[in-house]
């Protein structure tokens, strides 16, 4: 019987050894279509690493877009903040120009010096004090008072309005000239308040000018004297604490273009408002520095820790078990080192890139390994691990059978890939310390694939690496999630800790036993530099 | 030399453009040697342009022009659809083999490395897509019933001569998938059962037993294909 089956086996590849026939013309039609279908995807794939190069692109113009927004913002800004600089100087000279006025016409009135001046005071103070019935020219000046100052509830009551002018300074050249606005009334209450607009929508206070209100019950000459003394002191005192704001030449529409010659409200000092201007042009001197640095790069080591995410893909043979793959491997060394770069697109929102280069090594315990028939049809060992398998092509058997297995006693499983992440940051700054949560994408391109396997011989171990992983595709994508924590040391350097995690979007092989998806968790140490 | 005559003449009816040139100054300038020396030369010439020849297609392959493949595969289709028609139940499931064959043939061509002939290399990818064939429709195995009845022995040669190829091959196609893949693969892919076994994923027993099995039906089939063509002749 044996014999009779063998013939049969003989007879028939005998009579089919020469057998050819010819298909039908449909074939090569459908070849040809199909040709034409991969020839479009060949296409596409030759043209993949242009579509990189213009998202590079696109990135980079976007960000010099937004770059050069942001600048021309900054440069307005500077150039309003000028503006208003310049203002405010012309407004300390018109202002100069009408104490001038004012002050030529209080001295034909009352004389250049301050005891004329206070002697004159003293002597209004006398005849309006003995004709406290006739209150036409002080109704008018309370009106005035009214009308500059909107939010002042005078007291009504029998009230003296008195124009102190001139106060010569003896430092010679400089003359310094001070006015002075002092409301009496009959109640013993000096006070004096520090004037500020509000109407509501503008809460920037008004405070560089200042009303000195004194109501004063007091009638006696010296007392009053004494009074005005006094307030011109406390006048010289506190002008120094005058701040000028963006809204001074708002303030001077309203309240010094038409000056009243007998009624000066404002008490400003020339040599204050010089040190405010010196004091806003080193404000704006620091804004502009500060704001020339949009742009920040990080340097930065981070120690990993990679774990696995394994799915079943085609598993063909028995040692395909993705369980038995995953238990067989140790996560040895994982680390990422890389260069960001920080733009600030606006005062709190951050886009980062950059470039980051990782590598993992994954160890495998000793395990059987099986030969295998490759995509040739050739047998060889076939070494399997998450991120593919691989063929031992430095065989110890020079022709293994299928099936056949050995022991391997050790293997090793490099990968190295170059990344290249987008993250969107929020930064909230807090004195040196800004933090910045962060979320984004990362590209990861394979630089390096490689297995290492050590195998018992007759005569000791013997190793052999193989640099083709069978299945591993050159790029995944990974989702960033990030904590920064920034300190700065100064002006220009920063150093960072970034807890961080990386989940894998995309797995890392196809065609595989199994597919997996690579999810890194890491602390990131590095050092930033502002341009 | 009529005899030499014969052999010449029966090269040169095989013999392809281009070749000629070098046929005739092999003829009129060696003077010398056998027919058969001169027989030798000529069919290690036409192999040596055949090699070219394909080197220059796979060449033209690689650098996907269309002509090239389609000049290739006029080459090749026919010796690898009748590996094919063997793997296959039908005629037209052998075109779909032949057809993903030399999709994969095209797009892998880059990979030959020229370390063995390249219709070896293809006959290789047609074998692995009857087996990508087969493992895909592995849940329809048919189930046989096997008539075990004694046989008689007959010699191969009248065998032969009463069966065509065609009808030889419509009984292994009439094989169930399992079957027919182990007796093709032991029998004229020259495989061992462990290698059988790995390729389809199934136990060294198994693979010997649809061998068994797979030879005994064809035995039975060649058996009454013999028996009714010779109650067809007695008939006439």
């Amino acid at each position: 019987m044996s014999e009779d089956l063998h013939n049969i086996d003989d007879l028939f590849r005998e009579g089919l050894k020469n057998n050819a026939d010819q298909p039908s013309e449909s074939v090569w039609e459908n070849i040809d279509k199909s040709l034409d279908k991969k020839k479009v995807i060949s296409i596409s794939k030759k043209y993949s690493k242009l579509k990189w190069a213009v998202a590079v692109l696109l990135l980079f113009s976007i960000g010099m877009a937004m770059y050069s927004v942001y600048v021309s913002r900054q440069n307005k800004d500077l150039v309003r903040q000028k503006n208003q600089n310049s203002i405010i100087e012309k407004s300390e000279t018109s202002l100069g120009s009408d104490k001038e006025k004012t002050n030529n016409t209080a001295e034909k009135k009352q004389g250049p010096t301050p005891k004329d001046s206070v002697s004159n005071e003293k002597q209004q103070q006398d005849n309006i004090a003995a004709s406290n019935s006739n209150n036409d020219s002080l109704s008018r000046n309370k009106e005035n008072i009214k009308e500059k100052i909107p939010g002042e509830n005078n007291t009504p009551g029998n009230l003296i309005v008195e124009n102190h002018t001139s106060h010569v300074r003896g430092n010679g050249s400089e003359l310094h000239k001070q006015n002075q606005l002092t409301v009496k009334n009959n109640n013993h209450l000096t006070t004096r308040q520090n004037y500020q607009e509000n109407d509501g929508s503008d809460k920037e206070n008004l405070s560089n000018a200042t009303l000195n209100v004194q109501k004063n019950t007091s009638s006696g000459n010296d007392e009053v004297e004494k009074q005005i003394e006094k307030n011109i002191h406390e006048k010289e005192t506190y002008v120094s604490g005058i701040e000028i704001n963006n809204d001074f030449e708002k303030y001077f529409k309203n309240l010094v273009i038409e000056p009243q010659p007998s009624l000066q409200i404002f008490d400003i000092d020339n040599a204050e408002l010089q040190k405010n201007n010196t004091v806003l042009k080193t404000k704006t001197h620091n804004e502009k520095s500060r704001l020339t640095f949009p742009l920040s790069a990080t340097l930065f080591f981070s120690p990993d820790f990679v774990t696995t995410n394994l799915k079943d893909d085609h598993p063909r043979f028995r040692e395909d078990n993705r369980h038995e793959i995953k238990e067989n491997e140790r996560t040895q060394l994982s680390s990422t080192v890389g260069a960001l770069v920080s733009f600030n697109a606006t005062k709190n929102w951050i886009l980062e890139s950059g470039v980051t280069f990782s590598k993992n090594i994954i160890d495998m315990d000793p395990k059987t390994i099986y030969a295998r028939p490759d995509d040739d049809g050739n047998i060889n060992y076939r070494i399997n691990c998450s991120a593919g398998y691989s063929f031992l092509s430095d065989n110890l058997n020079n022709s293994p059978r299928s099936g056949d297995s050995i022991k391997t006693l050790s293997s090793a499983n490099t990968l190295q890939y170059i990344g290249i992440p987008f993250l969107v940051k929020y930064k909230l700054i807090r004195g040196k310390l800004s933090l910045g949560p962060a979320i984004g994408v990362s590209a990861n391109f394979l630089t390096k694939g490689k297995i290492e396997t050590t195998l018992p011989v007759s005569n000791g171990t013997k190793s052999t690496s193989s640099g083709k992983i069978e299945g591993l595709k050159s790029s995944y994508f990974q989702g960033l999630m990030s904590f920064g924590i920034e300190y700065s040391l100064s002006k220009t350097f920063a150093i960072t800790f970034t807890p961080s995690a990386r989940f894998g979007l995309t797995s890392i092989n196809n065609n595989t036993p199994v597919k997996t998806k690579l999810n890194t968790y890491g602390l990131a140490a590095g050092l930033s530099f502002k341009f | 030399m009529p005899g030499k005559k014969r052999t010449l003449g029966c090269l040169y009816k095989k013999n392809v453009n281009g070749v000629k040139e070098s046929f005739f100054r092999l003829l009129f300038c060696s003077g010398k040697g056998s027919p058969n020396h001169f027989a030798l030369h000529y069919i290690k010439l036409l192999r040596q342009k055949f090699l070219e020849e394909i080197k220059q297609l796979i060449e033209g392959c690689i650098n996907g022009d269309r002509q090239s493949q389609n000049r290739l595969y006029g080459r090749l289709a026919p010796n690898m659809f009748a590996i094919c028609l063997r793997y296959a139940s039908s005629r037209e499931e052998a075109e779909e083999i032949l057809q993903e064959g030399f999709i994969k043939v095209f797009e892998f061509i880059h990979q030959y490395k020229n370390t063995g002939p390249f219709e070896g290399w293809v006959r290789k990818i047609m074998v692995n897509c009857s087996l990508q064939k087969y493992r895909n429709k592995r849940h329809m195995h048919a189930v046989a019933d096997i008539d075990t009845t004694k046989v008689e022995q007959i010699g191969n040669e009248e065998i032969l001569s009463q069966l065509g190829t065609k009808e030889l091959l419509k009984m292994v196609q009439q094989l169930s998938p399992a079957y027919r893949t182990v007796f093709n693969l032991y029998v004229f892919e020259g495989m061992k059962h462990r290698e059988i076994a790995a390729h389809l994923n199934i136990s060294e027993g198994t693979s010997k037993s649809n061998l068994s099995d797979a030879r005994t039906i064809l035995q039975k089939a060649v058996h009454n294909s013999i028996q009714s063509a010779s109650q067809n002749v007695k008939e006439i």
